[in-house]
């Protein structure tokens, strides 16, 4: 019984405790159980609220009793990765650096869940600073499905604590897909909202240009509820944007009939796994079937992205690190101190470089978004890789893991346009697949109506992982 | 200048760089991150076939959106 509780769609729990079939205490004390009982063996939180959680559950029941509601999210424990600030809750960033840091306010996004009622269950595992690699002192978070498989990066705690119900959603950070990919590997969804979208203000930052916050959930509804929750602008991020919010839920259920879907033509040197090809067709055939018009389409810089992700993070994260690297450059993880130290030494001109040809991409999808209505096209190249596997096969031939991981989710981040990652089946072995849905700037509806028709259509958001 | 750019990541030409910038990186460093520089340079220098025309640059501006 506690586990389907803990199972339990966001969307669908919050009705249970709005109709008081269950409180907030009930069901945070039955999260914390299976935290308990499951969450040490993926690693996927670095601190778990208890203590706080259940005051907060407590009296939120309370205001329930006296009959007010916070609104949809009222009694549900949601989970924050730890690079957003939380007041008097530690912020570690996955690093040796901010191990014990206890910030005195919140994030702007961690303040608007609690004021929507939502429980803050706790902070989960990263890359350290969200970028490239876990820090020793936290270790690796472990994939659900296959707890000897990785949950990608950085997000990777907020993937795995949604897909093993030890949260009923999470927000993550994407700065090259990092919400996209731990979804696509733990089979959950994950939305980038549009640039501007939702604040990064309390949020530790990668790249000032290519950073996004978004929610990872078990189903597209829970999926449109949160962002609902955390959008919208924010005096405090001055990139976020005025333009008005829509009602994410309101036309969810409207069905794709007359919408135009791009399907990405795949290019002949581009390689990727047959189960993840095969999967993403046959999305694209679901979503026919339901009545989108499909239409092939060529997306020709998209392998430009990964580029101008690596190099403009690089740089932004070498300037905002300067000083740690300075003083305390012996508490990085290798690879996480050589990822911003490199951006030292990117010349200024390539860095212009990168922002021009950034705005040729931007230009060449507002063009192909004018004839399609939202891009399908797949998250990953390949299925969760093993822990601590330095190369993946794909399609037979050996590639580095980051180069083959990142292969799609960047050119979002580039063009600031949002895209939502969709589960769409398992492999033979039980590894989660996942398509995206890319969509035109401050169209998340469409993406997630999108999203919502394969998920009604299809039955891989009931399975769970075998924990 | 030549026609083609020189790209020569070594310890050497990098710790030029770096004295002249002011950064504090020793010698051995330098020669730890010259792979992975080498890499990151070859990626942003097949940028440079990219025609850009009269584009300008993208720019992260207060309330700036992305339109269609």
């Amino acid at each position: 019984m506690s586990d389907d509780l803990c199972f339990a769609s966001l969307s669908a729990l919050a009705a249970q405790i709005a109709a008081r079939r269950v409180s907030a205490v009930e069901v945070t004390r039955a999260v914390l159980a299976r935290i308990e009982r499951v969450g040490g063996a993926l690693n996927c939180y670095i601190t778990v609220n208890a203590e706080q959680a259940l005051a907060q559950a407590r009296a939120l029941d309370a205001l329930h009793a006296a009959g007010t509601s916070l609104g949809p999210l009222h009694g549900v424990p949601i989970a924050l990765k730890d690079n957003i600030q939380t007041a008097g809750l530690r912020t570690t960033v996955g690093s040796e650096i901010y191990a014990d840091w206890v910030p005195d306010a919140d994030a702007t996004v961690a303040a608007r869940l609690r004021s929507a009622g939502a429980i803050l269950i706790g902070k989960n595992n990263l890359y350290e600073f969200a970028f490239g690699a876990p820090h020793p002192r936290y270790g690796p978070v472990h994939n659900p499905w296959d707890t000897a498989r990785s949950c990608a990066g950085s997000s990777s705690g907020s993937g795995s604590a949604v897909a093993a119900g030890l949260a009923y959603g999470a927000l993550g950070t994407d700065t090259g897909g990092s919400v996209r990919l731990p979804a696509a590997y733990c089979g959950v969804v994950g939305l980038k909202p549009t640039y501007g979208r939702v604040s990064r203000a309390g949020v530790v930052p990668v790249s000032y240009n290519l950073d996004h916050v978004g929610p990872l959930t078990r189903g597209v509804r829970d999926a449109a509820l949160v962002l609902a929750a955390i959008a919208g602008p924010d005096p405090a991020d001055r990139t976020t944007s005025a333009a008005p919010l829509a009602d994410y839920t309101a036309g969810l259920e409207r069905g794709v009939r007359g919408l135009r879907l791009g399907v990405a033509r795949r290019q002949a040197d581009e390689r990727m796994d047959r189960a993840v090809e095969e999967a993403a067709e046959q999305a694209s055939r679901v979503l026919e079937r339901a009545g989108a018009q499909l239409h092939a389409v060529d997306l020709p810089s998209y392998q430009h992205a990964r580029a101008i992700m690596w190099g403009v993070s690089a740089v932004e994260g070498a300037e905002w690190h300067r000083e740690h690297l300075r003083t305390r450059a012996a508490d990085y993880h290798p690879v996480v101190r050589t990822n911003f130290e490199v951006g030292d030494f990117v010349p200024a001109v390539e860095y212009v470089h990168m922002q021009r040809v950034r705005q040729v991409m931007i230009d060449q999808m507002s063009a192909l978004l004018r004839e399609v209505d939202a891009i399908l096209m797949p998250t990953t190249a390949t299925p969760a890789h093993p822990i601590g596997a330095a190369t993946v096969s794909v399609a037979g031939e050996a590639e580095p893991v980051l180069a083959a991981l990142t292969r799609y989710t960047p050119l979002a981040n580039v063009t600031g346009q949002p895209a939502v990652a969709v589960p769409c089946g398992f492999t033979d072995t039980g590894l989660p697949l996942s398509f995206q849905l890319l969509g035109r700037p401050f169209d998340e509806a469409t993406v997630l109506r999108v999203a919502r028709a394969y998920e009604r259509e299809t039955a891989w958001a009931a399975r769970r992982p075998p924990l | 200048m030549d026609d083609q750019p020189p790209f020569d990541i070594t310890p050497e030409t990098v710790a030029g760089f770096a004295r002249y910038a002011g950064y504090g990186y020793t010698r051995e460093r330098i020669a730890e991150l010259a792979p992975t520089l080498q890499e990151l340079m070859a990626q942003l220098h097949a940028l440079w076939d990219v025609p850009l025309g009269a584009t300008e640059m993208a720019l992260t501006l207060p309330t700036r959106e992305i339109e269609p």
